[in-house]
């Protein structure tokens, strides 16, 4: 099993700030979500993490100690776009990495690949996206690694071989592995994580356990006269979010809900709901917050 | 990454493969259709035959073996004790030819006396394939067996092509050919971040280390392309004449010339192109023109105007890191030695050393630029 912990990560590209003062503690054993719009730093956050790009300040340990070459024989990583070389075939790939890592099953690899329905003979010219994305998979959890970076795993894959995708993600984690995983599919992260970050802009903007969160955070709806005015909630601390269509309003609150649900009934509202959120939900409020 | 680069040198090997047994079938082609497919060496005696040597008639004309065939007077064959097989042909000037021939392995003979008659230049030239001797006689002598009855001074070439041939000469196409290959592996590195980085540097092993691997099974790559085009210029020599291939000090020293240039190019084009995500092709291919320019205008000053003496100048001492300048050698005026004509550096000893230097440093300059590439 393994543990990171990021601190204070900062990397600008130029003037580009893509990531900022970024801390992050994952413990071992865990399966970690990453999310964020595009740009706001994921595959950044990865490929610091791996050493694959230098970071401009900060601190990166992986089980306490900084990365070194020797980690690699238990990290694994799927990038978010085919790093495979094009004019080799899947198998030519399979016997690199059964040359770099002592831990590959080859065995594993294939019977995985079967299941995702890549052909090993063929040439990664020939494959599509979405079987590129599974030859990398198949290649990562074959190793059986102690940590796993997976930079939006399932891109392109369709919903049969996302299943397949999310169920090694569990899998690994059951067997000890820590996984962290980047994903726009949020749904997907609702399912195997259990804990997320979100990121923007570089920065996190919220973080916790899954459940934790939803619990946590409820929208109180209402229908209320046209000439309602917010007043004094649209500060309140307990509402991150406001939202008004018409007559009916939302209030997306990072706690105390049935407090706000009262106060929002004393001021003439009526048909008063607590809805609870999902992390869809949660994603979008986070994301949304100071547009 | 040793195995993937392995695998581009694989690639490579196909493709020189092809072009090499397409040239071997191209001499197989020019084998049959000049000395059909059961002769013997004949089409080394009818490239002797027209070859100019300097057999100075009585009227000052410089003949061919062709013309004094072609107006011999009389004609005599006959077979010697130990089997080889000597043609006795006479012209009207008394020009004397004798064709001896020893059979496939051993090669053929052929002495020829004629009357001396104004200046005779002296010929003596290799021309890769046969050995070609001028020289003058005044007394009787014997050779293969065939006494020339020489009462006054005359005028006798000798031609052997059973000498042997040094090594360097089978390997001068395989270090063009490894000159070439040595740019496409040259770009190694910039191949791998062209997008593949993640592969390369998440590997249990140093970046330095994956990249000195990497390095060393490219320059097997090379090696590997010169032994192979090498055997092949032996075979295809062979279709020919036995190769009686020699290896002496001085031609050891021109063979390791002809490796060292090709591997010093790779290191060059590795230190090119080993920081670079896209065009590297490009730039390992324009290497080529610009270092063959610089080393044009580093010859000399085109005329004394300070533009032209600054581009010499400068031109001169660049071209010292450019590995080519170091293959440029010259065969002496004698066809016996491979020699330098450079004054700067004329010794082969020394331009190894500044080869291997090179090469080390070029392939330093690399691995220092790569290690820090991001992904």
């Amino acid at each position: 099993m393994s543990s990171i912990t990021i601190s204070h990560l900062r990397k600008t590209y130029g003037k580009h700030v893509a990531v900022d003062d970024l801390c992050l503690s994952i413990p071992e054993g865990s399966v970690f979500g990453l999310l964020g719009p595009n740009g706001s730093g994921k595959s950044t956050t990865f490929k610091c993490l791996l050493g694959l790009l230098r970071s401009d300040a900060g601190d990166i340990r992986i089980d306490g100690v900084p990365l070194a070459p020797a980690a690699f024989e238990s990290l694994a990583y799927v990038p978010e776009k085919s790093v495979l070389y094009d004019w080799m075939t899947v198998n030519d790939h399979i016997e690199a990495t059964r040359r770099s890592f002592t831990s590959f099953d080859r065995g594993r690899c294939l019977s995985l690949l079967l299941q995702f329905g890549v052909d090993p003979s063929k040439r990664v010219r020939a494959l599509s996206k979405g079987m590129k994305t599974a030859t990398q998979a198949a290649l990562a959890f074959a190793r059986k690694p102690r940590l796993l970076i997976l930079d939006e795993p399932t891109s392109g894959l369709d919903p049969v071989n996302q299943r397949i995708v999310l169920n090694l993600i569990v899998e690994a984690s059951a067997n000890g592995s820590t996984v962290i995983f980047s994903s726009h599919q949020i749904g997907q992260v609702e399912r195997a994580a259990e804990r997320i970050a979100i990121l923007k802009l570089g920065s996190i903007v919220l973080e916790g356990e899954v459940d934790d969160l939803k619990s946590a955070r409820k929208i109180v709806e209402g229908v209320v006269e046209e000439s309602f005015a917010l007043n004094g909630l649209a500060n309140d601390a307990r509402i991150a979010h406001v939202e008004r269509d018409s007559r009916i309003i939302r209030l997306h609150c990072n706690s105390d809900a049935d407090a706000v649900a009262d106060e929002l009934g004393s001021r003439g509202a009526v048909g008063i709901r607590v809805l609870d959120l999902g992390l869809e939900d949660i994603f979008f409020t986070a994301v949304s917050e100071g547009k | 990454m040793a195995y993937i680069e392995w695998l581009r040198v694989k690639r490579v090997l196909f493709w020189v493969g092809i072009f090499l047994a397409v040239s071997f079938l191209f001499v197989v082609v020019l084998r049959i259709t000049l000395g059909g497919i059961n002769s013997d060496h004949s089409f080394h005696y009818s490239h002797a035959k027209t070859t100019k040597i300097s057999v100075t008639g009585p009227h000052g004309k410089t003949k061919t073996v062709k013309k004094i065939v072609e107006n011999r007077q009389h004609t005599e064959t006959r077979t010697l004790p130990d089997g080889a097989k000597q043609t006795i042909t006479i012209d009207s000037d008394g020009t004397t030819i004798v064709k001896t021939d020893h059979g496939y392995f051993v090669g053929y003979d052929v002495d020829i006396v004629s009357p001396l008659q104004g200046i005779v230049s002296r010929n003596d030239k290799s021309t890769n394939v046969m050995m070609f001797t001028n020289s003058q006689v005044s007394a009787p002598f014997d050779v293969n067996g065939y006494h020339f009855n020489v009462t006054r001074p005359m005028n006798y070439t000798k031609i052997r092509t059973a000498s042997g041939l040094p090594l360097w000469i089978f390997l001068l196409g395989a270090s063009v050919t490894a000159m070439i290959v040595a740019t496409i592996l040259g770009i190694s590195f910039a191949a791998q971040n062209d997008g593949h980085l993640e592969i390369a540097f998440t590997r249990p092993a140093s970046r330095e280390a994956e990249a000195l691997r990497a390095i060393g099974v490219d320059i097997a790559g090379i090696l590997l392309v010169m032994a192979i085009q090498g055997s092949i210029c032996v075979l295809a020599f062979a279709l020919w004449i036995f190769p009686h291939v020699s290896l002496n000090v001085d031609d050891l020293r021109v063979v390791a010339l002809e490796i060292a240039v090709p591997i010093a190019w790779y290191a060059f084009t590795l230190a090119a192109t080993a920081s670079l995500k896209r065009g590297y092709g490009a730039l390992a291919g324009i290497l080529w023109p610009v270092s063959l320019a610089i080393m044009a205008f580093g010859l000399r000053a085109i005329n004394g105007a300070p533009l032209a003496q600054f581009i010499y100048h400068t031109a001169n001492a660049l071209q010292r890191l450019i590995p080519f300048y170091y293959g440029n050698v010259h065969q002496d005026s004698a066809g016996a030695a491979m020699i330098t004509v450079d004054t700067f550096i004329p010794d082969l000893n020394v331009r190894l050393l500044i080869l291997a230097a090179l090469t080390l440093g070029y392939a330093a300059i690399a691995i220092v630029q790569w290690r820090r590439v991001e992904a």
